[in-house]
């Protein structure tokens, strides 16, 4: 057992259904105590799925003072502001896990927020992301266009040092995208789509239908395929998000699809709920995944985890509009990838996989073939250097001033200038 | 001919030295011209006989009063405020050509320019690039990176109409980066370097040297190659840069650092005299490859080094440590080596390579060819001027610039 600990400042509560960011952290912390170092979880409620091995603490009955120097510290995106900024003062070195990036998806909903929370929120973000740039040892990233996006927020920030930390953020930079679980081994599930389409070639959306997405392209695609014996499958045909903004993007694309005679022929919504260890059933018998990104910055700094699910399954991807992993999927010959908005294109491209079933073999095993050097112990590898190098994690001499805390508390009172 | 004119916008002076910016302008100007359009350059005229087809004119207040609201605009990345302004207030529709994006350059000059010119820089240039890529039509850059990179200035904008503009940015976003020459390259000149350098594997330094460039892992690779049999040495061609001291400071220190590391006029050579765009052709015949050293920065990875262009159209390899974009595309095609950032060791394996290995090199030739063809100034500016050709001239009116963004450009805050 390693001298170095693991502390992993995580949120909420590890839950059954496993959500993407929970996923994470658990898989971060097996690493660490697969290295030898105590791990410890720490999160608003410890009384959630528990891992052997990993110790889970909750956030307010742990003392900072518990950490040593050259302790592993990792702190989630999601977790509280004050986190980063208390670790910085004591001098301890901690990692920043930003894996996700979340600002695009924001600009796009903004808009439906008041206009003083969306100010408060940039604002927030931009300092937030200015002092784990400046405090932080190192970011971990899923790729390289979310480096762009975070130079260009720590470079809005209002200090001289917000630009010269922008032009050194390269150096600090680790990329740890989301991994591929490893597959389920049940080699025959029950088949859990509606009866009537069983047989036919099923096009999953194997996730939920939010406002940044490009549905009414691959409705109108699946209009002009109604001669095939393709269908469309939206596995999640609820919303769980609560936020308006999405309830009304998935209600315009059912309705687009009643007005188009499609609901209930070419294109179905699950009203089931769908959990995670229900999803390697729908992967086995869908014929192929499938997506449509509209051109806008959500999509070129995504890293879409539902393709994850499809290259652990071995399934093909078709897709209008590019993302940086159905680019990567694209490149090994598992997706085929038509432009933003073309419907003909896309049309064709689903056509093409329906007719064609040495296709879909020969595009599953390049997925198979991609998923294998995706997968979370693959993916996790810089962290694992990290964690075992003993130059990581070092003290942290550069203590940040209080005003910063003030200033993220009270950016809500910040003049707004012309919003 | 159309009866639309194109007008370019920029705040280049133009004399008989044609630097990249310039050229790029005429380029510009030839491909609308050969799409039958009328190109005019609005710019700085040195009094020369340069603008001999007069399609150049003074860049002079109420220079819109000239431009129909069917014409095509093209703001250039640096225009300054006043046309700047005045374009805005016209309401004319236009399109922004930001391929330099200067502003991870200005980075790098923190600490040598003082602190308030260096803050107000950075300020004015922020403003200055939200306003004009929230409602410019299009916005042409070099790489994806630079789209993002703006994006992301936008999505943090204190205007909601900035920030709005965010999300769908990357439609507006055309790659346009600086192209390589396609008139075929003359060879045969004499051997312009020194004498004693004839026989030599020469790697080329092909442009200025700039304050964020990584010259010690250069050094250091020269340094381990010293002894090597085939005696690689480092050729940089310009002997001086701009005549100011923040531009002729990194060039000092250059000479400096290669004196205390035994290593000039033995290994490291400089240029005693400048050598314009006209005469570069033997220098790049006669080196077996480029050389760059890039520091993991901000500046490496949203650039587009232009020097490495002169080296696809000589037919030339790059050896490189540190990522950018065009070497990596270099490198993917075989045209080039490149290691990480800061590894001399690796950057000395890369000079022994070409500089030993033969078949290597001139595969390596043959590659930097090849992607000379996919580079050529018609080629990368192909999407631009049809996408801007393509453009309907709309007659809905561009939310002006708030009188509190204007006060903040002046006072650089």
């Amino acid at each position: 057992m390693s001298s170095r600990r693991y502390w992993h400042f995580h949120y909420g509560k590890i839950q059954t259904v496993v959500l993407g960011p929970h996923l994470r952290a658990m898989e971060m912390a097996i690493t660490a105590r697969d290295c030898g170092l105590e791990a410890t979880l720490v999160v608003d409620d410890p009384t959630g799925v528990q891992i052997p091995g990993v110790r889970q603490v909750a956030r307010g009955s742990l003392s900072l003072n518990e950490i040593q120097p050259g302790d592993a510290v990792v702190v989630s995106d999601a977790a509280a502001a004050r986190i980063p900024w208390q670790l910085a003062r004591k001098g301890l070195a901690f990692h920043a896990d930003s894996y996700g990036m979340a600002l695009p998806e924001l600009v796009k909903i903004y808009p439906s927020w008041t206009a003083r929370h969306a100010w408060k929120d940039r604002i927030r973000r931009c300092l937030k992301f200015g002092f784990i740039s400046r405090y932080a040892e190192k970011i971990y990233l899923s790729h390289d266009a979310q480096l762009f996006l975070l130079a260009g927020t720590v470079f809005s920030g209002r200090t001289t040092t917000d630009s010269s930390t922008a032009d050194s953020l390269a150096e600090k930079v680790l990329y740890i995208p989301m991994g591929v679980s490893s597959p389920s081994t049940s080699a025959d599930l029950p088949n859990p789509y509606p009866e009537s389409i069983r047989s036919r070639r099923i096009f999953l959306w194997g996730g939920g239908i939010w406002a940044w997405f490009d549905t009414p392209t691959l409705i109108h695609a699946f209009d002009r395929i109604r001669d095939t014996d393709a269908v469309l499958f939206f596995i999640s045909g609820q919303d769980h998000s609560g936020l308006a903004i999405h309830q009304k993007a998935l209600e315009s694309t059912r309705t687009l699809a009643r007005e188009m005679g499609l609901l209930g022929n070419n294109v179905f919504f699950n009203d089931r709920s769908v959990g995670p260890s229900d999803l390697p059933a729908y992967l086995q018998h869908a014929w192929s995944g499938v997506m449509a990104n509209p051109r806008c910055l959500e999509a070129e700094s995504s890293w879409r985890t539902r393709y994850l699910d499809l290259l652990g399954a071995g399934l093909p991807l078709v897709v209008s509009g590019r993302d940086p992993l159905a680019l990567r999927m694209e490149s090994g010959g598992a997706a085929l990838l038509s432009s933003a908005g073309d419907i003909n294109g896309l049309a064709s491209n689903l056509r093409k996989l329906t007719q064609d079933s040495s296709l879909k073999s020969q595009m599953g095993a390049a997925a198979k073939s991609i998923g294998s050097k995706m997968h979370w112990n693959t993916t996790l590898a810089p962290l694992r250097d990290v964690l075992q190098d003993p130059n990581s994690f070092q003290v942290n001499a550069n203590r940040p001033p209080l005003n910063w805390l003030l200033r993220y508390a009270f950016a809500s009172i910040t003049p707004k200038w012309n919003s | 001919m159309t009866n639309r004119k194109v007008h370019i916008l920029t705040r280049e002076r133009f004399g008989k030295l044609l630097l990249g910016p310039q050229i790029r302008l005429e380029r510009l100007a030839q491909e609308f011209t050969s799409q039958g359009f009328e190109a005019f350059i609005y710019g700085h005229l040195c009094g020369n006989d340069f603008d001999h087809e007069n399609r150049i004119k003074p860049l002079r207040p109420g220079f819109t009063k000239d431009i129909q609201p069917s014409d095509i605009v093209i703001a250039s990345e640096l225009l300054q405020a006043r046309p700047c302004n005045e374009l805005l207030s016209s309401n004319l529709r236009f399109h922004w050509d930001c391929y330099g994006l200067s502003l991870p350059e200005t980075l790098s000059f923190q600490g040598t320019w003082p602190f308030l010119k260096s803050l107000a820089d950075r300020r004015r240039k922020l403003v200055r690039y939200r306003t004009l890529a929230s409602r410019a039509e299009s916005v042409w850059v070099s790489n994806q990176g630079q789209g993002t990179f703006l994006a992301a200035l936008l999505a943090t904008s204190p205007s909601s109409f900035e920030s709005n503009a965010a999300s769908s940015f990357p439609k507006k976003t055309v790659l346009a980066p600086m192209g390589s020459r396609s008139e075929s390259f003359p060879i045969g000149a004499p051997n312009p370097y020194p004498t004693p350098l004839h026989g030599r594997p020469i790697f080329l330094w092909g442009g200025g040297i700039w304050p964020w460039f990584d010259l010690n892992t250069v050094f250091d690779a020269m340094a381990r190659t010293k002894d090597a049999p085939e005696a690689p040495c480092l050729f940089f061609i310009s002997g001086r840069n701009e005549a100011t001291s923040d531009y002729d400071a990194p060039l000092s220190e250059a000479i400096s650092l290669a004196k205390s590391m035994e290593l000039l006029d033995t290994n490291v050579f400089f240029n005693s005299g400048r050598v314009s765009s006209s005469e570069l052709a033997p220098w790049l015949e006669h080196c077996t490859a480029g050389i760059m050293g890039s520091p993991a920065t901000l500046e490496s990875n949203l650039s587009w080094r232009t020097r490495y262009l002169d080296l696809l159209w000589a037919g030339r390899p790059l050896v490189a440590s540190g990522d950018d974009p065009l070497a990596r595309r270099m490198a993917n095609e075989g045209a080039a080596l490149v290691v990480e950032a800061g590894n001399g060791e690796g950057l000395a394996k890369s000079i022994l390579q070409y500089a030993s290995r033969r078949q290597e090199w001139l595969s390596a030739c043959s590659a930097s060819k090849r992607v000379a063809e996919s580079t050529i100034w018609s080629k990368t500016l192909q999407h631009a001027v049809q996408r801007t050709i393509q453009t309907p001239p709309t007659k809905s009116r561009l939310p002006g610039v708030p009188p509190i963004t204007k006060l903040r450009y002046v006072l650089g805050i």
